[in-house]
């Protein structure tokens, strides 16, 4: 009894190793669509949208609207093929958290966001929305993060040649 | 022919060769979206230009009247100008954004007309300094009942800046004045402009009037200093 409990404990969960392709697949395409749109654009464009935020000094917002849509592309990237999964995991988790914050500080102040900035220029939705968008996306993230499994990814290749 | 021998055998450069693919996938998406920009010519109808006629910096603007933010950004312009004055010139270039803003394209020819007959930057005072009063407040966009259309309040602004009514009325329906509007579009599409307004200074791209305000103006002084 003790051995077969012990080997069922043991055997990898099917449903989790689905999910976690799942999970690299939704939080990958999210990621790597808004990332190119956004890099793709002019980077003024996405600095004036950071700007209607009115969180960080003016001299910043050319900087982050340069560096944040590439770091949304590697993290996409990351993801879709299992690449330090777990790293790319938590760093998708902090940009979510960090959007769903900045979102929230812009309701909670009063400044209505004509153009979120979440998911490239071409889709625009109610900040609302996008906050709960980003709150599943993230959660997805956190939980990719602690109980992922590396099926079908480069981090398998990386560590087992196949 | 494949060999499975050309695979990377340690860890080391299978973990490299997972980067650089990771790093290569980013570059061509954005390679792919980005497509090819197309340069763009500063000039449009002596009407909608502005400012020093041997001006230093030249300033090209491409802006939607029912905007909010083009509304907001009127008054960095403005402060440039009387900042800068001579050493400065703004060429207004229609970007309507009819997918957000189903009057703004009626507002542009409008704003034509009105440069017409030689008016064109007290027509579009009016209608930056004015927006809320002639862009429906109702949720579809549409007029409510007790609203004035956005036509209506046209011909409103166009009486009150002395218009000629009949050559005004005339230009509205001619298919030249949409036509100006629509060269600017598909100008500021190729550039691309993907939001509006958007100032080019001296050939240096600023988004909103906040942008222009402030890194626009210390762009300026540098122009200005070593041209």
């Amino acid at each position: 009894m003790n051995d077969a409990k012990t080997t069922a404990e043991a055997l990898p969960r099917p449903w989790a190793a689905w999910a976690s392709i799942a999970a690299r697949l939704a939080l990958g395409a999210v990621l790597v669509v808004a990332g190119a749109g956004k890099a793709a654009a002019p980077t003024e464009d996405f600095a004036a949208v950071i700007e209607a935020y009115a969180i960080l000094p003016v001299g910043l917002t050319l900087p982050v609207a340069a560096a944040l849509p590439w770091a949304e592309l590697l993290i996409g990237y990351a993801l879709l093929g299992g690449f330090m999964t777990r790293w790319a995991a938590a760093a998708a988790a902090g940009l979510f958290s960090a959007f769903v914050l900045g979102m929230a500080s812009t309701l909670a102040r009063g400044i209505s966001l004509h153009n979120c900035g979440c998911w490239g220029f071409n889709w625009h939705v109610p900040v609302p929305v996008s906050i709960s968008l980003d709150i599943v996306l993230a959660g997805a993230a956190v939980w990719l993060r602690l109980k992922g499994r590396p099926m079908f990814s480069l981090d398998r290749w990386v560590t087992e040649g196949s | 022919m494949y060999n499975i021998a050309m695979l990377p055998s340690s860890r080391v450069s299978r973990w490299a060769a997972s980067a650089a693919g990771v790093l290569a996938a980013s570059v061509l998406s954005v390679a792919v979206a980005r497509g090819h920009y197309k340069p763009y010519a500063a000039d449009a109808p002596p009407y909608r230009q502005l400012g020093g006629a041997a001006a230093k910096v030249q300033i090209v603007e491409y802006s939607d009247f029912q905007c909010p933010a083009c509304s907001a950004a009127h008054k960095s312009v403005k402060q440039v100008l009387s900042v800068y004055g001579e050493k400065t010139r703004v060429t207004f270039k229609h970007f309507p954004l009819e997918k957000a803003h189903p009057f703004a394209r009626a507002a542009a020819v409008a704003a034509e007309c009105a440069g017409r007959q030689g008016k064109f930057w007290d027509y579009h005072d009016v209608l930056f300094e004015r927006q809320k009063e002639w862009v429906p407040r109702h949720e579809e966009g549409k007029p409510a009942p007790s609203e004035k259309a956005p036509a209506e309040w046209f011909a409103a602004y166009a009486a009150q800046l002395r218009l000629d009514k009949a050559a005004f009325a005339a230009c509205l329906a001619d298919p030249a004045a949409n036509a100006a509007v629509d060269a600017d579009l598909e100008e500021g599409k190729n550039l691309p402009v993907g939001a509006t307004p958007t100032f080019f200074v001296a050939g240096k791209r600023f988004v909103g009037g906040r942008q222009l305000s402030t890194l626009g103006t210390l762009w300026i002084d540098k122009k200005l200093k070593n041209p």
